[in-house]
């Protein structure tokens, strides 16, 4: 079953070519922008900073691979196969879950790297830096299988998954910085799942552990209520 | 008995009442086909045989054990080809037999021979490595086929798995399904709606109509009750219509009629007449000459009144 799945995900070129190859070009291409602003701030700051935002956009649309891989084992005849094996349905949802999240999680690395490789970005709490991220790329792994237990259709969840990706980074302000405002100030922190994961990675890297505890624990909550919400709709799916 | 199916209901929400008393019986052994038209309700009843449907009613038994769907011990004896052809078509043949055969617990030199062996058996041995996208529609039937194998199920059920192929696959599957039958004791059930597959292998024929089985027996006992018409068609250089008399004076002779050279002679089922027939055109050059007994579409035709072509998809 290892094998199958992750078969199943490496073999995916052009999921590749997207979650890796368009964020590295979107990167760099906005580096190279951000250097000619005026009073822009030092290239590797700014390389990071564009380098995570991207990163957390691409976990986003890295959830395809759970949708999809959840829609070819249960939203398909596939299901019929499966649920004839002696083994029990739940054990097919974890693998699409588990390697979905390794795969993802794996490009989140490619694209930090490559900031740090090629801008010199630093990384200040790495470790931390590196658990945050990979919350990120749970709760989106798990945000998918709900989406796919609600939509039954993937194509359907990626139409939502990409208006939520878009609202949410308009709202926090990471495609233009937004106006100073009450509200403004309040949607960079709490208006979605995007932006706890941002303000958990700012709190490890500059050094604000209480930005780092809000982030993680609405992070956690998130993944907490998903995940059980998800549970509960695959009853129905898998039998 | 290694399935009882006795009285079954299956009622789909809207209302669609897809098995309405269903019955099925198979023995070790065996080979059935399950032959009906369209929506007659052949996928229902096999989904409620091996536990992936819930009944409204009746009795189904497999190896003696109820079925409730949530028995593993049962699903490890038991093989289902599925009508849809279910294997990942991105990964290759190999690899989907390999994950077949793990979730049904074999692994390691088992395993690689038994990959193998299925790949013998199903014709792709030498194909194993390409990803089914590749393959012709025959070669995926086959592959899904290969797929439901790999644990060596007592029973193995096959839900239409010629549909929309070639002749020549369909003549692949026919002959191992055959062959399955005969080299190992295991019992298949085999679903279709064409009659010259179910006439080719099956020992014993369940006809089913909207979620009813409204004959079985052997092809040739089913054949043998209906009371049937044979007909022969005898093409002459030059024919005469005193010979279409001699014809009708035949015992067992319903009916002579001549149409451009050719009689149409229609007899009663089962009668030897031909050689009579024959002798009576001694004096004239006979061209050709081809013979109908009725088939199991006849049987079906005459008890429902309708074709089992009607329904037919591609
Ligand atoms: N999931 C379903 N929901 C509602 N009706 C169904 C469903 N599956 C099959 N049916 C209906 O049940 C009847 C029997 O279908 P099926 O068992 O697929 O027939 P067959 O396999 O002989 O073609 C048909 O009228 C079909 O439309
Ligand atoms: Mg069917």
């Amino acid at each position: 079953m290892v094998r199958f799945y992750l078969l199943r995900l490496l073999k995916d070129t052009i999921g590749h070519v997207i979650l890796i190859g368009l964020p590295l070009v979107l990167i760099t291409l906005m580096v190279s922008i951000n250097r000619n602003v005026p009073e822009a701030p030092p290239v590797e700051v700014a390389a990071l900073y564009i380098g995570l935002i991207y990163i957390l956009m691409f976990q986003g649309f890295g959830a395809a691979y759970t949708f999809e891989g959840l829609e070819h084992d249960f939203f398909s005849p596939f299901k019929n196969r499966l649920l004839m094996s002696p083994l029990h349905p739940m054990r097919f949802v974890y693998a699409n879950l588990l390697f979905s999240i390794l795969v993802s999680y794996a490009q989140s690395l490619v694209l930090l790297g490559y900031v740090w490789l090629v801008f010199g970005a630093q990384i200040p709490n790495l470790v931390g830096v590196l658990a945050v991220l990979l919350l990120g790329v749970v709760f989106a792994q798990l945000f998918a299988a709900w989406l796919i237990f609600v939509f039954k259709k993937a194509a359907r969840a990626q139409l939502a998954i990409t208006l939520y990706i878009i609202g949410a980074m308009i709202l926090a302000g990471f495609f233009v910085p937004l106006p100073e405002s009450a509200f403004t100030r309040w949607a960079r922190i709490y208006s979605s799942p995007l932006t706890w994961v941002h303000h958990a990675l700012y709190g490890f890297i500059e050094h604000r552990p209480e930005d780092v505890f809000l982030g993680v624990g609405l992070l956690s909550v998130g993944i907490v209520v998903v995940a059980l919400w998800a549970a509960r709709l695959s009853k129905s799916v898998l039998s | 008995m290694i399935v009882k199916m006795k009285d079954v209901i299956k009622r789909y929400q809207g209302n669609t009442l897809a098995l309405d008393y269903f019955d099925l019986e198979v023995h070790a052994g065996e080979v059935v086909g399950l032959l009906g038209p369209n929506g007659a309700g052949k996928t229902t009843a096999i989904k409620a045989l091996v536990g992936l449907h819930e009944v409204d009613g009746g009795i189904v038994e497999v190896f003696g054990q109820a079925q409730n769907g949530k028995n593993r011990d049962l699903r490890q004896r038991i093989g289902l080809v599925t009508q849809e052809i279910t294997v990942y078509e991105e990964l290759s043949a190999y690899e989907n037999l390999r994950f077949f055969g793990r979730l049904y617990g074999l692994k390691g030199e088992a395993l690689e021979q038994r990959i193998q062996e299925v790949g013998q058996r199903i014709g792709l041995a030498d194909r194993l490595h390409d990803i089914p996208k590749k393959y012709s529609g025959g070669m995926k039937r086959r592959l899904n086929i290969g797929c439901a194998l790999l644990h060596e199920p007592e029973l193995i059920i096959m839900d239409e798995p010629t549909v929309g192929i070639d002749p020549q696959s369909r003549h692949y599957i026919l002959s191992f399904v055959k062959d399955l039958a005969k080299k190992t004791n295991v019992s298949i059930i085999y679903t279709s709606h064409y009659i010259e597959e179910v006439e080719a292998i099956a020992d014993r024929v369940y006809i089913v109509d909207q979620g009813h089985i409204i004959a079985h027996g052997t092809t040739k006992s089913l054949i043998e009750q209906m009371k049937g018409d044979a007909t022969m068609h005898i093409t002459v250089k030059q024919g005469s219509p005193a010979t279409v008399t001699k014809l009708k004076a035949l015992p067992d002779v319903k009916e002579v009629t001549l149409q451009d050279d050719t009689y149409h002679v229609i007899a009663h089922a089962g009668a030897v007449i031909l050689d009579k027939v024959l002798a009576q055109l001694s004096q004239e050059t006979i061209v050709h000459v081809a013979s109908e007994q009725p088939t199991l579409e006849d049987v079906f035709l005459m008890l429902t009144g309708k074709s089992l072509r009607d329904g037919e998809v591609a």
